[in-house]
């Protein structure tokens, strides 16, 4: 059994709770220790407090977008210019995004509707098992 | 000697009148025609002959007989006729517009014994005149404003469109400079517009802004072409403005709509998709027995229902990849695609959905390996999901699916063959046309949106391919598409 994830911190920021839930419970599931936010504020606060392993961060949030929190998390430390972060929308990628994504590497870009939820904890554990 | 000189000057003269190009007709008192040169012969058609010693009045249409007898009554009086426009007829019924000067013939002792008629027919210039007037009422009743200008912007014509577009007289403007129909942030503009005409440039549909002399702006769309000197100058320029205020009004609100489906989208896409997805997401998660064992009914009633969440997904992806397609928006992402392990994919849960209708699904996978593909892997497995998804929803129950995949040369063909319901042939045509359905389609699946093939051939044309298929109804079709495998 592949353990990559097993005891890796988590942040999920995602306003819309079922998702939130439905992430969260599978990421328990597969042995994550996991933090949830619902807005762009709260997963700054708990990214810079919690310093997790990987970040899965909706674009479109309240207060705070995902691309701003992705920008400030790659000024603000040493840690934040490395951690892998998995951007979630729902909308088709457009210039401006894909830009913001390569130039915030380690990122990605999921749409969420064209995935299943174990093909996101897949994606997970590719992040976090670094480059191959 | 001096009768001799006298009767060759008389014969000069008689030869200049005779080839006069006027014609030239003698004629006495009573109208009655006494000679008749060869410019009369021209006009009117007939010889001397024939109308010498008859009377003038023959030669006019009836009801302009009576005009005669009163010229010649003014003509017993002394009086000299000039530059009279009369219609007479010609030898072959047409009418001439001739224009004629009747003078008197005094006798040797003074007396008036008869008159001379010089002509000349007017008739072209007169159908020319009648041209130009026509071409006048046509510029003055334009709707358009059709203004003359010159060179250097000074208002030489004013038409009546102008007078209603503008609310300012011809006499107003004639004379003057132009500026004063410019709002201030244009002054200008018409100079230079005037300097390109007067470089040989015809501007057309050139939209700009007015002031009427009520002070509000109109919104005009402005054609300016040059005027020409006969030696080819250009010495001014006629100027066609049209309101354009319905055009532009129009155009406000297409922006508009446009924006207000952009957001539409955007709802569709952000607002519909998102906790479609959590919903699919948690039923997944139910479904892997994440929650504990599920017994078997439940498993089935929840398989239900994960699918037509998963269906409005679909469909909704659709459309919004449908409108993508429209607009031009397309993406297109390029990567190595492994063909044969995407067919083979799609195959594999092509084959449980056979089983349920016990669909015999056979796959004839490519003789030799398929080579590394550069394209869209999402695009080419949705065309293949899209026609081989088709072949089952329309075969039906004991029937048989052929799909086969093949090199040929270095195009990639891939094909699926079903003995299914077929397409009607005068609805073949039709296929790929978007929310096109055949009418023996929704026998089979009630409700599709009927953009399946019109996705999918916008897929493989992206990919520089070419998309067919044929079909017998009652005996089954197939679809088939081919791709180069390098691409350009």
């Amino acid at each position: 059994m592949d353990n990559t994830l097993v005891g890796k911190k988590i942040l999920i920021a995602e306003d819309e709770l079922a998702m939130q839930n439905a992430l969260m419970d599978k990421f328990k599931r597969e042995g994550c220790v996991v933090f949830g936010a619902e807005n762009g504020e709260v997963a700054m606060t708990l990214a810079a407090k919690e310093q997790p392993d990987l970040i899965l961060l909706d674009i479109l949030m309240p207060k705070m977008t995902g691309m701003e929190v992705l920008e400030k998390i790659r000024e603000a430390s040493a840690w934040g210019k490395k951690i892998p972060i998995i951007m979630l929308t729902n909308l088709p990628a457009d210039e401006k995004i894909m830009a913001g994504v390569v130039k915030n590497e380690p990122s990605y870009y999921l749409i969420k509707s064209d995935w299943k939820l174990y093909e996101v904890v897949e994606k997970a554990r590719e992040c976090l098992a670094g480059p191959a | 000697m001096a009768q001799e000189k006298e009767g060759g000057s008389l014969l000069q003269l008689a030869a200049i009148v005779e080839e006069s190009h006027d014609a030239i007709i003698g004629k006495t008192l009573d109208g009655i025609i006494t000679s008749w040169n060869g410019g009369a012969k021209k006009m009117f058609g007939y010889a001397p002959e024939e109308v010498i010693g008859k009377s003038m009045a023959n030669l006019l249409p009836p009801e302009l007989k009576d005009e005669l007898p009163r010229l010649l009554e003014k003509i017993r009086n002394g009086e000299v006729i000039a530059d009279y426009d009369l219609v007479w007829l010609r030898k072959d019924g047409t009418r001439a517009d001739v224009e004629f000067s009747l003078s008197p013939v005094h006798a040797e002792g003074g007396a008036i014994i008869g008159a001379s008629l010089v002509g000349r027919d007017i008739s072209t210039r007169k159908k020319e005149e009648e041209s130009l007037r026509q071409i006048k009422l046509i510029v003055e009743n334009s709707h358009d404003a059709i203004i003359g200008e010159t060179l250097t912007g000074i208002v030489t014509s004013w038409n009546g469109g102008a007078v209603k577009l503008f609310g300012y007289s011809a006499e107003e403007t004639v004379g003057k400079s132009v500026d004063f129909l410019l709002p201030t942030e244009m002054k200008g503009e018409v100079l230079t517009l005037l300097k390109r005409v007067e470089a040989g440039e015809v501007i057309a549909d050139y939209d700009s802004v007015r002031l009427r002399k009520d002070g509000s702006k109109i919104d005009v769309a402005l054609s300016i072409s040059p005027i020409k000197a006969e030696d080819g100058r250009v010495i001014g320029a006629s100027i066609v403005e049209r309101d354009i205020t319905v055009r532009k009004k129009g155009e406000g609100r297409i922006k508009e709509l446009n924006e207000v489906r952009s957001k539409f989208i955007s709802i569709i896409s952000h607002q519909l998709r998102t906790p479609l997805t959590a919903l699919n997401w948690s039923l997944e998660a139910v479904l892997d027995g994440d929650f504990g064992t599920l017994e078997d009914v439940t498993r089935k009633f929840l398989q239900t229902t994960h699918k037509s969440s998963i269906d409005i997904t679909n469909r909704i992806n659709d459309l919004l990849t449908a409108m993508d397609i429209e607009e031009g928006r397309l993406a297109f992402e390029k990567e190595e695609v492994a063909f044969d392990s995407i067919t083979a994919a799609v195959v594999n849960d092509a084959e449980k959905k056979c089983a349920l209708k016990n669909i015999a699904c056979a796959y004839i996978p490519p003789e030799k390996d398929i080579p590394v593909f550069e394209g869209d892997g999402e695009k080419i497995r949705t065309a293949i999901t899209k026609l081989v998804e088709n072949a089952v929803i329309y075969t039906k129950e004991n029937g048989t699916i052929t799909i086969t995949l093949a090199m040929q040369g270095t195009t990639i063909r891939f094909e699926v063959k079903d003995n299914g319901i077929g397409v009607p042939a005068p609805e073949q045509h039709r296929i790929f046309t978007r929310f096109f359905r055949a009418s023996n389609a929704s026998i089979m699946q009630p409700d599709a949106f009927g953009l399946g093939l019109f996705i999918t051939k916008s897929f493989i044309e992206q990919h520089h391919g070419t998309i067919g298929f044929e079909s017998k109804e009652g005996e089954g079709s197939t679809f088939w598409f081919e791709i180069p495998s390098k691409m350009l």
